[in-house]
């Protein structure tokens, strides 16, 4: 019995390396370009290198998500041509770049505009800054002041994420409230709110337009008093709203060849109008592209 | 079988063999290398041109947090997880050491009681037509990927839990401990039902000879000849409910505030390193952090596992 099956076992494995052996050699000339990183920007990422494989067929173009850090990580590890990051790279990853003789080329593509949102039901309108982050820090734990007898659930993203890092960076002093959830994706981030009456959560306005069904964008109240709108133009391209941040692309040194034809492709009016078309803005002009 | 087949067969299966525990043996020396350094060993550096990077004034902050490291006390004890904190990085792992025994721990409350009930049906009382199929249905749900398990908690379970008063919406301990029931159930039911069935079946007849009926002689005989082979049941299920990710990644809500109500939600070690790890720099406090959670972790299956492996060994050993 025991003999019978290790000769299974055996013919297996002679099986499984006659398999590897023969995988397909690929063709000459095929290349991929692998990019990973911000889910967000993987919205946009994923339409953009179809529409460019048609220009470019004999590259494929491989998207995948797992959040801004992760893609940072990967770059400096050498396992991506492009790191997607929804936010500025971090100290940190400078000083890892540095040792692992990395160069990290930042190119601005897109511009994404994060809003605060709570269940449809909650009456507030708008926050103060410090209101937003007493609420998010998990120093005010209820709505009483707005007019919601509800609990606080603040539903929020992993740490790896851009979003998470560009709120905690604007509007924290320190760090989220230990009790937020870290969810996985902007959409389960909708879908929590529009279930809680007391939920708030952050998320791209990009993935609003796919569903905002249940939820509302609340307004961030400013220094003078004046409230500002994540939808309102003008207060994006001024920047005045204040979570408004860069969808970049950072390579490992000056980008080349394929790689930097796909940043200009994304840089360009066909790939500016697609971006646009999914709900981010136009990139301001105040920014470099560098 | 011609000898030469026999002979191929043997050193394939040799180096098949050699392969498989090389590869486990050599995991395990990874592990244990990269958590004890992590805790033992000296705190990652930072070299004057590295710092020389950062701008003036990201140096100061970033200094504490490259320098930081995990101890021990803090690891088991510390209730405030931070690790990427630029002032005062913090590595207390035991809100999600007590989440990771919460959720396992209720699991097996659930599944233990129904395990061991469906396990003496079907030795005792289960027509033979009946148990023939109920046994390997019971052994089919083993195979149920434990991703399928996950939705099934934000498709199902999420609604009917976010909908009880008092609740804080449907991920929580609770919702992923359902799961961890479901999954561990057909290991508890066929491990239990092996450990009855180990019992000697003339100790059966004499209890029924004396006039115990059928419910008396499983209580009396065959669930305490059973016992050690049960409790080996429930821990190697609870060993499985430790270490699993997905369900727990999926249906727990992922926060990391420390808690004991089922109610709230909240974040494994295995959901933490499934979390963060993909998102750490090698050599970074964060990783070695990581590591020190992946060492604990596997201290705690592996000890598990182990007294259910001893536990099964003394059922055998007594049967």
């Amino acid at each position: 019995m025991v003999e019978r099956l290790f000769t299974l076992i055996g013919r297996g494995l002679v099986l499984a390396s006659l398999l590897i052996g023969c995988a397909p050699e690929r063709a000459e000339g095929v290349r991929t370009l692998r990019v990973r990183g911000s889910t967000t920007e993987a919205l946009w990422v994923h339409r953009l290198a179809e529409l460019w494989s048609e220009r470019r067929p004999e590259v494929s173009v491989a998207v995948a998500g797992g959040g801004s850090s992760v893609g940072v990580a990967a770059l400096i590890a050498g396992q991506v041509d492009l790191a997607a990051v929804s936010r500025e790279p971090l100290p940190l990853e400078k000083v890892m770049a540095q040792r692992a003789g990395v160069e990290l080329v930042r190119t601005v593509v897109g511009c994404d505009v994060v809003a605060l949102i709570v269940n449809a039901d909650n009456p507030v309108e708008a926050l103060r800054v410090e209101d937003a982050a007493g609420l998010l820090s998990g120093g005010v734990v209820d709505w009483e002041r707005w007019g919601l007898h509800a609990p606080v659930r603040v539903f929020g993203r992993a740490p790896s994420s851009g979003t998470h890092a560009v709120v905690r960076e604007a509007l924290l002093a320190g760090d989220y409230s230990p009790s937020a959830m870290a969810l996985s994706g902007h959409s389960q981030v909708i879908d929590a709110v529009r279930e809680t009456p007391g939920g708030l959560g952050y998320v791209s306005m990009a993935a609003l337009e796919l569903s905002d069904d249940g939820v509302r964008v609340l307004g961030l109240i400013g220094e003078d008093g004046e409230v500002l709108w994540p939808d309102d133009p003008e207060h994006v391209a001024s920047l005045r709203y204040p979570l408004v941040r860069p969808l970049l692309q950072l390579s490992a040194g000056e980008p080349e060849g394929a790689v930097a034809d796909f940043l200009e492709f994304g840089r360009s009016p066909e790939g500016q109008s697609l971006a646009a078309s999914m709900g981010f803005e136009r990139i301001p002009e105040a920014w470099e592209p560098r | 079988m011609t000898p030469t087949s026999d002979r191929l067969a043997r050193a394939l299966s040799g180096v098949a063999t050699v392969l498989s525990v090389g590869l486990l043996v050599g995991l395990l020396g990874v592990l244990l290398f990269r958590g004890l350094g992590a805790l033992w060993g000296p705190p990652p550096t930072l070299s004057p041109a590295e710092l020389g990077a950062l701008r003036p004034e990201e140096q100061a902050s970033f200094l504490s947090a490259f320098r930081a490291h995990p101890g021990l006390g803090e690891l088991l004890f510390g209730g405030t997880w931070s690790p990427e904190d630029p002032v005062q990085p913090r590595f207390g792992a035991g809100g999600m050491l007590l989440a990771t025994g919460l959720t396992a721990l209720t699991a097996m409350g659930i599944a233990a009681p129904l395990g061991l009930g469906a396990a003496a049906w079907l030795v005792c009382a289960a027509p033979a037509g009946l148990r023939s199929l109920v046994r390997p249905f019971l052994e089919l749900l083993a195979g149920i990927p434990t991703v399928a398990l996950g939705l099934v908690a934000l498709v199902l379970i999420e609604p009917l839990l976010s909908a009880q008063p008092g609740g804080h919406g449907g991920l929580s301990a609770l919702n992923g401990a359902l799961m961890l029931a479901f999954m561990a159930l057909p290991t508890v039911t066929a491990l239990s039902v092996r450990a009855l069935e180990s019992v000697p079946a003339d100790r059966i007849r004499a209890s029924l000879a004396l006039g115990a009926d059928r419910w008396q002689t499983l209580l009396r005989v065959s669930l305490p000849s059973a016992s050690a082979g049960v409790a080996a049941a429930v821990t190697l299920g609870l060993g499985r409910a430790l270490g699993e990710t997905m369900i727990v990644l999926m249906a727990c809500g992922n926060a990391l505030e420390p808690t004991l109500n089922l109610l709230d939600p909240v974040r494994t070690l295995t959901a933490t390193l499934a979390l963060e790890f993909d998102a750490t720099h090698p050599g970074s406090g964060h990783r070695e952090a990581l590591y020190a959670v992946g060492l604990l972790l596997f201290v705690l299956t592996f000890t598990v596992n182990l007294a259910g492996e001893l536990l099964f060994a003394r059922q055998e050993a007594r049967s």
